[in-house]
């Protein structure tokens, strides 16, 4: 049986443009033999670590990578092969929105210089800058841009990717390609340009492309792929397609196996460190806050306080959790800062008396966090346990310290949060909408052209259900 | 108004340009045409250079799905088939 990696499939991540789930993408990949599969979503990572999750239950080699988009509107296909290679792709991806438009993202190409390290770079789909430039005769060109990225990533780093989706001109680019890639002795590796994990979810994809351009499908009728073929293949089906080029496909696996880049375990994740001032480390540091502030609360240092603090600092220092409250500490102090300048706080209140956020969560429990301001329950006062928030054991996750600001600082306290650390050290995380029933209905039934006061009656009768359940209510 | 400068019959003769045309070809078991039809006899198809699909329009009532095929005649002469994927028919189409 032959053996292939897709190295080139969009989840619904890709938004607007993939159709189909992380999930559904691994389990089908599975069932079709398949032991690696790489996601390579448009100009982001959002899905990236749900497909590697995803992929660890079933026992499925992920590969971490992306396509993309360069500031002439070309494609690149990206793959993480070590850990560098996944931060210099992050990197990457973060230039391409910052330094141009995060909604219309676009990568300087002189970028890849630098940030080549740990990435396998494929020449992209027709779009790609190579295949462009074969296709309008430019040979000499195209080989001055292969030869430059080869510069920059190694010469074993760089394949000449060829896809048949079976759309008119696919035939004559492949042949161009082989040509190019046997005269210059590169390797050819096949993909297939996936967009959704099963040949019928193409007019899911050819709706959400309208829904993309607010237009129906009619009238977005050109802008669709030709044909239903971009749907993950099983390996015979792909190893037909390029019989007369087997290495093309062969060489999937073998740079599947190159790609060692693992989301789920390959971080190697360590807690941030804290300027402390001289003579301490951030777990002196943080003890010594902690006890001045204990001063302050209680009067006096009892035992019971002593023996709980000691016990804390103690899972503290097992887990290297010291400079990640001190931080915590500074936002909070930040945000005191904020108050008192807004006229809320008298500026010498200290924090933990008057804290500006409000913790929740199992991280009430902490001693230590009552102490820095974090939270303004007493744990001794009502006997919380501890276990639940910093156990003994190995901590399975990072701690989850959710504070909640007040609505009357919040802008205020996120430009000073972004002055302190760096407008690329601070971030506000983006949410991801989904469809509800309602406006599913609406936006599927002006893809299709349907009249919109009969979308607009049938979105009303729908009930406040996520989009999910459409198939149910339509049948209803 | 400006007159047409030829007669009313130019109107009637204008017709849609490559516009398909209906032929008999006989495919192999994968659905590759390997003779078409020409008059009374059959000619053999040498190789086939190319081959795409189109799948499209699905919204519509009739959706447009077709198997094209660039092939060279058994005569040297090239030519594009595609097979209807709808009704079966066998159509002739320049393209490209």
């Amino acid at each position: 049986m032959a053996e292939y990696a897709e190295l080139h499939a969009h989840t619904n991540y890709s938004f607007k443009e993939g159709a189909s789930f992380p999930d559904e993408m691994a389990l089908r990949a599975v069932e079709l033999g398949y032991r690696a599969l790489a996601i390579t979503d448009h100009d982001n990572l959002v899905g990236a670590m749900e497909y590697a999750q995803a992929a660890k239950g079933i026992d499925l080699h992920a590969i971490t990578g992306a396509e993309v988009t360069l500031e002439d509107r070309g494609h690149l296909t990206l793959l993480a092969s070590t850990q560098q290679g996944y931060s210099n792709l992050c990197r990457l991806i973060s230039f391409a929105h910052v330094l141009n438009d995060h909604l219309k993202p676009g990568l300087d190409i002189a970028l890849l210089a630098g940030h080549a390290t740990g990435l396998i770079l494929l020449t992209g789909c027709a779009n790609g800058p190579v295949p462009r430039l074969l296709m309008e005769g430019k040979r000499d060109k195209a080989r001055a841009t292969f030869l430059q990225y080869q510069e920059w990533f190694g010469p074993g780093n760089v394949y000449l990717e060829l896809q048949q989706n079976l759309v008119y001109g696919d035939t004559e680019r492949i042949k161009r390609l082989a040509e190019f890639g046997h005269e210059l002795g590169v390797p050819l590796v096949a993909t297939n340009n996936v967009h959704f994990h099963v040949r019928e979810r193409h007019r899911l994809q050819d709706a959400l492309v309208a829904i993309r351009h607010n237009k129906s499908l009619e009238e977005v009728r050109h802008q669709l792929r030709p044909n239903t073929e971009a749907y993950l293949k099983s390996p015979g089906e792909m190893a037909e397609l390029f019989r007369e080029l087997p290495e093309a496909i062969s060489n999937t696996v073998v740079l599947a196996e190159r790609c060692e880049f693992n989301l789920t375990s390959g971080l190697s994740y360590r807690f941030p460190g804290y300027p402390v001032p001289e003579g301490y480390n951030p777990l002196s540091y943080l003890e010594r806050l902690c006890r001045e502030a204990a001063v302050r609360r209680y009067g006096t240092i009892t035992d019971e306080v002593e023996a709980r603090l000691q016990k804390e600092l103690r899972l503290i220092d097992r887990h290297e959790l010291a400079g990640f409250f001190l931080i915590y500490r500074e936002i909070i102090q930040i945000a005191h800062d904020v108050q008192a300048d807004l006229g809320l706080v008298e500026p010498e209140t200290p924090i933990e008396a008057s804290p500006p956020g409000r913790g929740r969560g199992s991280s009430v429990a902490m001693l230590v966090g009552y102490l820095i301001g974090l939270s303004h329950i007493d744990p001794l006062c009502y006997n919380l346990s501890l276990e639940r928030f910093l156990p003994d054991e190995n901590m399975p996750n990072v701690p989850d310290i959710d504070l909640d600001f007040p609505r009357n600082i919040r802008e205020e306290l996120i430009k000073r949060v972004h002055a302190r650390y760096g407008w690329d050290h601070a971030a506000l995380t983006g949410m991801i909408s989904t469809y509800k029933l309602k406006g599913a209905v609406r936006d599927l039934g002006k893809a299709l052209g349907l009249p919109s006061d009969e979308v607009d009656k049938l979105a009303k009768r729908s009930e406040h259900a996520p989009a999910t359940e459409l198939q149910s209510e339509m049948e209803a | 108004m400006v007159s047409p400068t030829r007669g009313a019959d130019v109107t009637r003769a204008l017709r849609p340009l490559n516009q398909p045309s209906p032929i008999e070809v006989e495919a192999d078991s994968e659905g590759v045409p390997a003779r078409v039809k020409q008059g009374q006899s059959w000619i053999t198809i040498e190789a086939v250079h190319d081959h795409w699909r189109i799948h499209q329009a699905w919204w519509r009532g009739m959706p447009v799905i077709r198997a094209y095929f660039a092939m060279t005649l058994s005569d040297g002469r090239r030519a594009t088939f595609f097979q209807d994927g709808v009704t079966g028919q066998w159509l002739r189409q320049s393209y490209g």
